[in-house]
């Protein structure tokens, strides 16, 4: 199948506006709710049971942070290389160039 | 002949672990699996490996360990638990990085040392509410 029902649902970060003590809201739901829920903060799969008890790995907060933001990091070189090669990245390097102190 | 739990556990384990060929060597040509995320019977070696490819792609760090096991005459009751990571697509939904828990029961039906008939059923709502695609209900 083609067009826009094969493009796949960008959920993540999603139930951010109803997060609860880093959980969603949607635990809290009796019949929608799951034994296990990802941590809002840093992904990682807690059981209801542990969920007072759990800590943020802060390696894995940095990781799933950078995973959210992966499309941006990809796009970075590119959208920077679009930059310089615009009026106003052309502009800046030339204004860079003429204040550079001379050694 | 090997063991019959044994059998069926190293199919449920070893495909996440990277032996796709287990498959092979476990799965009769005339397979026919029952899942409630495929929308037709799986059939033969091949089918079982697409629809287990499809949840490997979507979680590559995933395993899969056997938590119990019951036997009786020519079946095997396996009671599961699937962890991983959603770092790739799965049933339609882009990449989260959501860490997933989910179990299920697999009965399997064996015939000369493989299996040929399985009757899947897994927690496929909880997959879809822990990766937030199910959407949140309004709390009363
Ligand atoms: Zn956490």
């Amino acid at each position: 199948m083609e067009g826009p029902l094969r493009r796949p649902l960008d959920v993540a970060g999603s139930e951010s506006e109803t997060a609860k003590d880093g959980f969603p809201e949607i635990a809290m739901s009796s019949f929608f709710a799951s034994r296990h829920m990802p941590c809002a903060d840093c992904g990682a799969s807690v059981a209801a049971e542990e969920r007072d008890e759990h800590t943020c790995d802060p390696e894995r907060v940095l990781e799933f942070r950078l995973f959210q933001l992966r499309d941006g990091v990809a796009g970075f070189d590119t959208d920077l290389r679009g930059y310089l090669d615009s009026p106003e990245g052309r502009f800046e390097q030339w204004l860079a160039e003429r204040d550079r102190p001379s050694s | 002949m090997a063991d019959a739990k044994q059998i069926v556990r190293r199919l449920i384990e070893e495909p996440w672990t990277g032996n796709m060929h287990v498959i092979d060597e476990l799965i009769g040509p005339g397979y026919i699996g029952f899942d409630p995320s495929a929308p037709e019977p799986i059939r033969g070696p091949a089918g079982a490996k697409t629809q287990i490819q499809q949840y490997i792609d979507g979680f590559p760090d995933g395993r899969i360990t056997v938590d119990d096991q019951i036997a009786e005459g020519d079946k095997v009751a396996s009671r599961w638990t699937a962890r991983g990571t959603q770092t790739g697509e799965v049933a339609g939904i882009a990449p989260t990085g959501k860490g997933v828990t989910v179990s299920g029961i697999t009965i399997s039906r064996l015939d000369n040392g493989m299996v040929v008939e399985e009757w899947t059923t897994w927690d496929t709502l909880g997959m879809l509410v822990q990766l937030g695609a199910v959407p949140a209900p309004t709390q009363a």
